[in-house]
């Protein structure tokens, strides 16, 4: 079964919509300081769960939505499960190198784009150490890997809709296996997402009570809203304001944007691909390819250096174009901005000047382990969830074994 | 004095330069190389990676509306602070030239016994 168009304007509005979505993604990203591997190692170096809470209410609400969308008819599940990727042992090791490589580097593909793009020079040395990263797996590791996954040696051999958990559950494509699978899936992730935000808040609370020797009023529904603080905090400073002064002050960048707001936005901006980009290409987002690997070709062109008609993997697994181009485009113009706007954007050279090797290097572990596993945190990890497949929790528990690793290691570097 | 320090980092007028600038290097960058690149694959006969002509010409053209809207941003944002610096530097200057004679009475002022 092929993928089905749901708007008919043509190619001209899906680039459009991916330039779009990316420079949402880029300027809620900056302004939310919104990092998958920071949220992660905040678990083991803080106890912090904020972050991570809004990063399973994201996988959560995705896979709600889209499914919401499959449920009420308007983008038909074809184009939901079509492009769902194989899995296999590829997706468990690369997850785990990226998420060492990741935080070693200090950040995601996300985070290192919007960083790049607001002056963090360490993240520029993560950027090209991806691809290098991304050269190296495609000559070193993918012969071995699509031989692998030919043979279906510790791999699937067909992804669509056998990768597709209603499919795996349901035997079915129907809008009732979509919407209970959705429910399964997407509500006990937002609940625990939930349930990890109030449990780090009520921590913060207790702590900044006994810090500042006072009884702090109880939260009401209003300090509850994405929007604003859940309480007055040291850090937020801001007790008191009312929803419309919180609003104005993010709306004028005076203040950086909440994590479930951000998440909420972040979840937007995938839905208008998912749309936009139905039966015309990869209705999800992702950047990585473009990044770590189009963008290493695209800089050999003006030598007379086309990769894509001699190098593994360029020449058979990445088109020379497609609109996630764009999306990484506007992503870096979106994330500028958003910076220069809020007076961040500023050179920012680290004193230490073996952080640009560890970034470097770092990088080079992010290229290799997002391409190992298909995908990063954005193409893979976020989006199967919102696919309802099942490699985004085998890409997320092998990242967070990663993390844990490299948090380890920074400790013993220290 | 303190005042005579511009209220306007250099920052401010650099970046948007930075921003127009990029810009129209990747949509010049992206006319002369992307189809280029795809016309050798057809020619090779690579067809797993080769892109469609509509794609490509959908792709140039999202490219153009969103460099156009790029660089309107950047001229914007790089006309608002000229200005705003010019101001500060005319203010600065109105400051100074009133406090120099009133400088010059004070000195010879205690010149005088």
């Amino acid at each position: 079964m092929l993928p089905e168009q749901v708007l008919p304007y043509g190619f001209l509005f899906v680039y459009a919509a991916f330039g779009i979505s990316g420079f949402i993604l880029g300027w809620v990203a900056q302004r939310g300081n919104y990092c998958f591997v920071n949220a992660m190692s905040s678990v083991f170096t803080t106890r912090s769960y904020d972050r991570f809470g809004a990063l399973l209410i994201l996988f959560g609400g995705s896979a709600l939505m889209t499914a919401l969308l499959i449920v009420t008819g308007v983008v038909p599940a074809v184009d939901q499960y079509y492009d769902n990727y194989f899995s296999g042992w590829y997706i468990v090791v690369g997850a785990l190198i990226f998420g060492f490589g990741a935080t070693m580097a200090g950040g995601c593909n996300l985070s290192m784009l919007y960083r790049s793009a607001s002056g963090y020079v360490q993240n520029w040395f993560e950027l090209v150490g991806m691809m290098v990263g991304t050269y190296i797996f495609a000559v070193i590791i993918w012969p071995f890997q699509s031989y692998t996954m030919s043979q279906g040696i510790l791999s699937t051999t067909m992804g669509a809709y056998e990768e597709y958990l209603p499919y795996n559950i349901f035997h079915s494509i129907s809008s009732w296996s979509v919407g209970v699978t959705a429910l399964a899936l997407g509500v006990p992730f937002i609940a625990l997402g939930l349930y990890l935000q109030h449990k780090t808040r009520s921590k913060r609370l207790i702590e900044y009570g006994s810090a500042v020797g006072a009884t702090l009023p109880m939260p009401t529904r209003a300090a509850s809203s994405p929007v604003g603080p859940r309480f007055p905090s040291p850090a937020l400073g801001t007790a008191g304001r009312d929803f419309l002064g919180e609003a104005k002050e993010i709306l004028l960048l005076r203040r950086p944007y909440g994590a479930n707001l951000s998440t909420v936005l972040l979840a937007g901006a995938l839905l208008l691909v998912f749309v936009a980009g139905a039966g015309y290409t990869f209705n999800y987002l992702v950047i990585t390819s473009s990044d770590g690997g189009r963008f290493l070709e695209y800089g050999f062109l003006p030598f007379g250096v086309n990769l894509a008609l001699q190098t593994p993997w360029y020449d058979d697994a990445l088109p020379i174009l497609d609109p996630s181009v764009l999306m990484v485009v506007m992503l870096i113009v979106g994330a500028f901005l958003a910076s220069y706007l809020s007076g961040d954007l500023k050179l920012r050279i680290p004193r230490q000047k073996r952080r640009l090797g560890i970034g470097f290097s770092g990088g080079i572990l992010v290229g290799i382990g997002v391409r190992t596993a298909l995908g990063c945190n954005i193409g893979l990890l976020w989006t199967n969830f919102a696919q309802l497949g099942y490699d985004g929790m085998l890409f997320l528990a092998a990242m967070l074994v990663g993390v844990w690793i490299a948090v380890k290691v920074q400790r013993r570097l220290v | 004095m303190s005042q005579s320090r511009p209220k306007v980092s250099r920052i401010r007028l650099v970046a948007p330069l930075i921003l127009i600038a990029f810009a129209v290097f990747w949509y010049e960058f992206s006319i002369v190389y992307i189809p280029r690149a795809d016309n050798q694959l057809v020619a090779q006969d690579n067809l797993a990676v080769y892109v469609t002509i509509q794609q490509v010409t959908a792709y140039l053209q999202a490219l153009r509306l969103t460099t156009y809207a790029t660089v309107a941003v950047g001229a914007l944002a790089f006309s608002y602070y000229l200005v705003k610096l010019l101001r500060f530097r005319a203010a600065d200057a109105r400051v100074s030239g009133q406090t120099e004679p009133s400088r010059q009475e004070a000195s010879s002022r205690q010149a005088q016994p």
